[in-house]
């Protein structure tokens, strides 16, 4: 094995050298290489929204309602006569907005709080796990309708909810981890050779606990995105006549028999959004992990 | 083990305690006040009056807060202001429906995700892995809601096989076996779906950890160990993340039942909540989300009991 | 007088009516009952919860929609003429200003065994009122000064002034009378769970979301109910409630989504029932709002808006045509009630708006507009948001929940909304003094001319006189928009064709399911 992970190695310089190895071996996962690419053609296209768009999303047109797709307009209208496929790239800022700001919400405060839980225990590990456990028990949308009623009903706060309902559960599934990485051989090893409690953190437990906080990631925007259809659909999410791929959703299903392309065209973006997020994390994960690489190299070492 | 055990019980009240604080807070920092939503514009100022000092909103708020907390010591969780029921024999009435509607999406979420984890697992990069990829993204990427909708148009409106409503009705409870279960299979799935999804996708990658540890593969290489052992062993150790996962999620399903509640018209927790939220009905709030962190902290301890069962490395 | 309206309020995705064709169902009616199949209904409602059905405590509309089955009140209302027809009350007679002498129906029994109606309980229920201090003495009690039974049947109530409204207001909606045995022995809060009433059904079970009723078999009027009982369920998604009926879950829903009803109509197995409802969609501006130089504070920009707005188009893609557009404030069937376009063209006329935007100096604005929950208002915003940005102006919609709503808006810390309400008082009084009156609206709008004739319009005896304010009441207020009027929307039902003698009426809360019976 070209990088044993059992021994206490200088970790800064390694670490990036991983890093550049696992760039280098991304590429050679193709499915995550075609979701990096959708993903981001997605994200460009969301983000020139103003240019791409064919329509303006919320100019209301009876005339044209409830057409279905043609070359004018490739997904067809909803009910006031918007281009769906406008409306879904508008739609999209709002929604990977979302999705983005609560990933980076549950990470910011997530991954800290699980990490210094699992690795010191006892008092810490109890002290904010009860805190966690205290947001946890929030029924998520009691906490999302309480802080849409309290700040005014707007987008931030719906991402401010869905953020307080993401974090915790990501810190309690990075402790769980931690737990366990921390009675691993090669942490015992470290805490033996006296690395201090950040550097055995850092660079021993956080990096093999990449693989699951990439899947969990994954796991929260997808949450995110999906939550905020809910809260949508519950009437507390994104106000109109803002498109979101959520509220789409919601209004479309009233017209699932007579229009199936207004509830298809958001249904399946966020669909292959996510599908190219999880193959995306999958290749990270893989080319993260040192023991999943398949090189001709690592192959002949291992044999 | 056992004190680790007496050590988490100690600290439910604790817990409780910054729930019930968060609750208190969050309900009178939000704006809509609950006797004028209840008692409209027109009402005499005598009777607005009447009502808050029946439910003693007119005190200050730590007095609020330590009233209601001395009542919920002796098992009173007070009355609803709108329904004018005791909050407890409003849960008494929900509870069960939501309980029986988690465990059935429960049992739907693990009936499918531990199969179809452990052959993506071990037949990785197969069509049979990408199939269990693309449904996982299924479940995430479509909202229950969505696929409850889907569903029923299927299998109730086409096929015509099942009932849309009927949970927690005297019709279907009075009624045989299926009259009674038959309205949960629709929603149970729906509502499981995202619990599917997460599941498979955790117990896939768990597994595949777990056998690509060097001793694992080792054993494998070297035929030491036959292929039934390795699967038995590998999912030993991926299910400690695994039954973690799901005693929190299950925990978590009791909240997240809304959308679904809302549709199949589920007389749950959820949807008692949200009608309390919008109506500002105070008392079922605090008591129902009380209820809800309880019965979250019991299943939290469960999964880390079983962690500990589970995980012989793990010591507390 | 007062609380003649109400938000319809509850989490009710569905409420709403509809409008046409009540017609093509009156035929069925006629068939004779000869063998009745079927003796118990199923019902979906709209709503998340049923609240409480006592009639002593705080109203909820959700229990409303059941209460009507359950008591019957001193009077009820002829939707036909909007005259107050004797029920539990047989007569009532004025002798002087202050005095009013009730002689209630003999022979009327409480259900459950409680005994034999009288004059007690009305002296009793008033009483409790007000020594309960509940919400109805902001309401329909107010000028009681004492209440007396005299004998058994009669009742003398003594006012604090004299109340011309009395039989409509105190008997009509403070009429619902309780049973003074059962509530004395079951005690407030059992008795309010699940009332002792003297109407056509008693209540054999209820639970938040589902209420079953049985046959009150001692009921005064012989013959009826015809129906042994009715489940009551609450199923707050309009799609969802339609399924059910279609699927022989349910045997009667109101409110479905108006989207469905071409489809219905056509559709024998159904009745549908649309009748032109006394509730409206309107926006309301705030003339008191922070911003004093906020530009909807000048007329002409409010009368622009009135003009930009295509009634039509909404009754049309919100409601499908279940509803018929309005300008004003008194519906058919109102005294005064003139005709629904009064002044605005019912497509909008945009040229005006513009003209109007032109005159007054505006060039274009942003508002925060507000609305609750209801996702018929939350489109409907939509729409009209789209139509005001003709002449350059931006709505900010703010969806509130309908707590967040109520609190904005009865606080007045709001700058524009939009939305419902229905009318349980089938006079004008009710649809335009809380909304006009200097002392009563949450508009801030304080004219004192309009304040005389809204004050000379409740006072005078002289019907011809009376409609002749209501008129101008009306001009005024198309003149000076503090309110805009979009449509008055139907009240609708469907229902297996099989059910039959059920009687729609404009508004659901004093439907009743007594004559309703299968065929």
């Amino acid at each position: 094995m070209a990088d044993a992970p059992a021994l206490p190695t200088p970790a800064p310089i390694k670490f990036r050298g991983s890093l550049a190895l696992a760039a280098r071996q991304f590429p050679r996962n193709r499915a995550a290489t075609i979701g990096f690419v959708i993903l981001l053609l997605i994200c460009l296209a969301t983000a020139f929204a103003p240019w791409v768009a064919p329509y303006d999303p919320i100019q209301i047109k009876l005339s044209m309602k409830l057409k279905p797709p043609s070359f004018e307009h490739p997904m067809g209208t909803d009910h006031f006569g918007r281009d769906v496929f406008s409306r879904m790239l508008w739609g999209g800022r709002t929604s990977l907005a979302v999705g983005l700001l609560v990933v980076g919400f549950a990470f910011t405060f997530g991954v800290p709080l699980g990490l210094a839980s699992g690795y010191f225990g006892g008092k810490v590990d109890n002290m904010l796990m009860r805190l966690v456990d205290a947001f946890l028990t929030f029924p998520p949308l009691l906490l999302a309708v309480a802080l849409v009623g309290l700040l005014g009903p707007d987008i931030k706060n719906v991402m401010l909810a869905l953020g307080l309902v993401q974090a915790p559960i990501l810190a309690r599934m990075i402790r769980g981890s931690a737990l366990a990485v921390r009675e691993d051989v090669y942490v015992t090893a470290a805490r033996a050779l006296g690395a201090s409690p950040l550097r055995i953190v850092l660079s021993h437990m956080l990096r093999n606990m990449v693989s699951p906080i990439v899947v969990q990631l994954t796991a929260v925007f997808a949450a995110a995105v999906v939550s905020e259809a809910s809260l949508s659909f519950l009437g507390f999410g994104t106000q109109p006549p803002e498109p979101s791929w959520g509220r789409d959703m919601s209004e479309a299903r009233r017209f699932l028999g007579d229009a199936p392309w207004m509830f298809l065209a958001p249904t399946s973006v966020i669909a292959i959004c996510v599908l190219s997020i999880n193959f995306m994390g999958d290749g990270l994960r893989d080319a993260l992990d040192p023991r999943a690489w398949r090189t001709r190299r690592s192959v002949k070492a291992d044999a | 083990m056992w004190s680790y055990l007496g050590r988490r019980l100690i600290q439910v009240p604790l817990v409780l305690l910054v729930v019930s604080l968060m609750t208190f807070a969050i309900t009178r920092a939000t704006p809509g006040d609950p006797v004028t939503i209840m008692l409209g514009m027109q009402t005499s100022p005598e009777a607005a009056k009447a009502m808050r000092e029946e439910f003693n909103l007119d005190r200050s708020l730590p007095e609020q807060y330590g009233l209601w907390i001395a009542k919920v010591l002796t098992g009173d969780l007070g009355r609803s202001m709108r329904l004018n029921d005791r909050v407890t024999t409003l849960i008494a009435e929900r509870l069960p429906i939501s309980l029986q509607l988690a465990s059935a999406g429960m049992l739907f979420a693990l009936l499918v995700s531990i199969p179809l984890g452990v052959i993506a697992a071990l037949r990785r990069n197969s069509w049979i892995d990408y199939l269990c990829t693309g449904y996982t993204v299924l479940g995430f990427a479509v909202p229950n809601f969505g696929l409850a909708l889907i569903l029923i148009y299927v299998f109730s409106i086409r096929l015509d096989w099942l009932p849309i409503t009927g949970i927690g009705s005297s019709e279907a409870e009075a009624g045989g076996f299926w009259k009674h279960y038959s309205p949960f299979i629709i929603p149970a799935i729906a509502l499981g779906s995202l619990q599917t999804a997460m599941l498979t996708r955790l117990l896939r990658s768990s597994m595949i950890d777990v056998l690509s540890q060097d001793y694992m593969r080792t054993a494998r290489a070297k035929g030491l160990l036959p292929a039934n052992i390795v699967i038995i062993h590998a999912l030993k150790n991926a299910m400690i993340p695994f039954v973690t996962m799901a005693a929190v999620q299950f925990g978590y399903m009791i909240g997240v039942q809304v959308t679904i509640e809302y549709i199949f018209a589920v007389p749950g927790m959820g949807s008692a909540v949200l009608n309390a939220v919008i109506n500002r009905d105070f008392p079922v709030i605090q008591g129902f989300t009380l209820v809800i962190a309880v019965f979250f902290l019991v299943m939290n301890i469960l999964a880390d009991m079983m962690y500990a069962l589970l995980d012989p490395r793990i010591r507390y | 007088m007062s609380k003649e309206f109400r938000t319809t309020g509850g989490r009710g995705i569905t409420r709403r009516g509809f409008g046409a064709g009540a017609l093509g169902t009156g035929l069925l009616l006629g068939a004779p009952a000869i063998a009745q199949g079927k003796r118990d209904l199923r019902v979906g409602t709209w709503g998340g919860e049923f609240g409480n059905l006592s009639p002593v405590i705080r109203s909820d509309i959700q229990g409303s929609l059941v209460m009507y089955n359950v008591f019957d009140g001193l009077v009820t209302i002829n939707f036909k003429d909007r005259s107050i027809m004797p029920n539990m009350a047989l007569e009532w007679t004025n002798p002087d200003p202050l005095t009013w002498r009730i002689k209630v129906r003999e022979g009327v029994k409480w259900q459950k065994g409680f005994g034999e109606f009288t004059a007690e309980d009305v002296e009793y229920t008033y009483n409790f009122h007000i020594s309960s201090k509940s919400f109805q003495m902001g309401t329909s009690l107010f000028p009681i000064a004492s209440v007396k039974a005299d004998g058994k049947y009669v009742v003398e109530v003594k006012t604090k002034m004299p109340f011309g409204a009395f039989p409509g207001i105190t008997m009509g909606y403070g009429g619902t009378i309780i049973s003074a045995k059962a509530h004395k022995e079951m005690g407030n809060d059992a008795y309010s769970a699940t009332p002792v009433g003297n109407g056509p059904f008693q209540i054999e079970s209820k639970k938040g979301t589902e209420i079953v009723l049985a046959r009150h078999p001692e009921y005064w009027r012989p013959g009826f109910p015809k129906l042994d009982r009715v489940v009551y369920r609450a199923i707050p998604d309009s799609t969802t409630r339609l399924q059910a009926l279609q699927k022989g879950e349910l045997d009667f829903v109101t409110h479905p989504d108006p989207k469905d009803m071409k489809a219905l109509r056509k559709d024998s197995r159904y009745t549908v029932k649309s009748t032109p409802g006394w509730a409206w969609d309107y926006q309301q501006f705030n003339l008191k709002s922070g911003k004093p130089d906020a530009p909807f504070h000048n007329k002409l920009v409010r009368q622009a808006i009135s003009y930009a707005i295509d009634r039509e188009a909404i009754v049309n893609e919100i409601y499908y045509g279940e509803a018929i557009a309005t300008d004003n404030q008194i519906p058919a069937g109102y005294m005064g009630h003139r005709q629904p376009m009064l002044k605005y063209p019912k497509n909008g006329d945009l040229k005006k708006a513009k003209e109007l935007m032109a005159q007054a100096g505006v060039k274009g604005y942003e508002v925060e507009v507000i609305t609750s929950d209801k996702d018929w208002l939350r489109k409907e915003l939509e729409l009209v948001a789209a139509m005001v940005s003709q002449i350059g102006i931006t709505y900010k919609i703010k969806n509130m929940d309908m707590g967040g709503f109520n609190s904005l808006w009865l606080n007045k810390k709001f700058d524009q909304h939009l939305e419902d309400i229905t009318l349980v008082a089938p006079d004008p009084d009710a649809t335009s003094w809380w909304f006009l009156h200097g002392q009563g609206n949450a508009s801030g709008y304080n004219v004192p001319a309009m304040d005389a004739m809204l004050d000379g319009a409740r006072s005078e005896l002289d019907p011809a006189k009376r409609e002749a304010l209501y008129h101008k009441i009306v001009d005024r207020t198309l003149e000076e928009c503090p309110i805009i009027y979009h449509c008055n929307t139907n009240n609708i039902q469907i229902y297996n064709s099989k059910i039959q003698g059920f009687e729609p009426a404009p508004q659901e809360y004093t439907e009743k399911l007594d004559t309703v019976f299968w065929s």
